[in-house]
């Protein structure tokens, strides 16, 4: 039997500025007695059926925010949820019949099973009210064929796609380019890492709108944030 | 039920494949030519039914509450392999659908027009109108019609994995910081 974990949650804002409030409130996770620079690695230790108890306790946690204050939530999803035959039939047999708006992260950086299989499977939890997006747009080469080939409805670009952009104006004129391509295909987007006021004045000149990042919100427990009673999940590490 | 295949169905079928199209969301542009298409021809029912190995799935369909169906009930298998428009004026007696489960129930099919969607060269589907009573032969001019909103179709199933390549490719060179 593995060391026992507690895993806190937190929650950060994705600010649309056109609107002026926010849109979704990001799930994030801190684990007792791992540094956040480990974090990665803890997640991906864990099985398959551990990674879901946690999406599901957190699916849980947006049904109850969503009904008690009207915001809804996103989600991290680990691939390996959907590589697995079993947690990935668990996973939708949980979500049917769900009515309350919810995101899927899914990143780039980690296997995902052929399109063919996991199209369908978006499609299905969509009809669970589950909207798809993509983490970390434009990290590591696996994204080109991720974002080619799956059917994500929100593309969140990457921090590193926005570093120094107050002062890189060729680099601003692709990222305009980007934001153009991502609307064109009919799909949302977030910007993620914003930290600097001059940072976001360019990518509003370019077209974007909707932001995650320190400069409007740093991520705060999901208890303070919201006065819900949350209690730590507890967790085997494999 | 048997039907007919095209002679080059496995390249059509790598084609199907390569344009990640299949069991994505429902999209705008598709919507926008059936709905068009619907009110053009003044017919119940429009798809744009792109064939698989084993089903025929719609990006787009109105006037049916579906979303694929086998591949052995497909009219559109005949669309893909004739050499220009396929038109049943009336299913109920013609030998090769009168025992098609669409016919003989829902969605009720009688009469079916369909025209290849071609993309990377393959004929990988169909633009196709229905009705639930017979009707009479397209004109030329409805033809020619339909035969630009199929084309007007697989350009756009092209062009947006073409922009999603483009995008991925930019974002990617981004990434290894080539923008400087």
């Amino acid at each position: 039997m593995g060391t026992v974990h507690r895993i806190h949650h937190f929650a950060q804002a994705i600010v649309d500025v056109e609107a002026g409030s926010t849109s979704k409130l990001e799930f994030l996770s801190r684990v007792d007695g791992v540094a956040p620079r480990d974090l990665e690695a803890f997640f991906e230790s864990l099985s398959p059926r551990e990674s879901l108890g946690i999406v599901l306790d957190q699916v849980e946690l947006a049904t109850r925010f969503q009904r008690e204050f009207g915001t809804p939530c996103s989600i991290n999803v680990d691939n390996k949820i959907l590589l697995n035959e079993s947690t990935r039939a668990e996973l939708l047999e949980r979500l049917t019949g769900n009515t309350i708006p919810v995101t899927f992260e899914f990143t780039e950086i980690f296997p995902m099973p052929p399109a063919q299989l996991v199209n369908p499977i978006f499609g299905r939890l969509r009809e669970c009210s589950v909207e798809i997006a993509l983490d970390d747009f434009g990290t590591g080469f696996n994204g080109m064929s991720l974002f080619v080939d799956y059917d994500f409805d929100v593309v969140k670009v990457d921090r590193v796609l926005i570093a120094d952009i107050a002062s890189r104006t060729k680099k601003a004129k692709v990222l305009g380019l980007i934001c153009d391509m991502i609307g064109s295909l009919g799909k949302c987007h977030v910007v993620e890492g914003l930290d600097n006021e001059g940072a976001l004045r360019v990518l509003q000149e370019l077209g974007y709108s909707v932001f995650q990042g320190f400069y409007f919100h740093r991520p705060e427990p999901l208890t303070e944030f919201s006065g819900l009673s949350v209690d730590p999940s507890v967790r085997g590490a494999a | 039920m048997s039907y007919p295949k095209p002679h080059d169905e496995a390249a059509r079928l790598a084609a199907l494949s390569d344009l990640s199209i299949l069991d994505t969301r429902p999209e705008r542009p598709f919507d926008l030519i059936t709905e068009m298409a619907r009110d053009i021809f003044d017919v119940p029912m429009v798809a744009i039914s792109l064939v698989a190995e084993h089903r025929q799935w719609f990006k787009s369909i109105v006037g049916v509450c579906a979303t694929e169906t086998p591949r052995e009930h497909a009219f559109c298998n005949y669309t893909i392999t004739a050499e220009a428009d396929f038109e049943v004026l009336d299913a109920t007696t013609d030998p090769r659908f009168v025992d098609n489960p669409l016919v003989t129930g829902a969605p009720h099919i009688v009469y079916y027009c369909g025209v290849p969607i071609t993309a990377k060269g393959r004929r990988i589907g169909a633009l196709c109108i229905l009705d639930r009573k017979s009707r009479p032969a397209l004109d030329e001019v409805q033809r020619r019609v339909l035969n630009g909103m199929a084309e007007q179709a697989g350009r756009e199933i092209e062009g947006r994995r073409v922009l999603r390549q483009a995008l991925a490719t930019l974002a990617t060179s981004m990434d290894a910081n080539l923008m400087q």
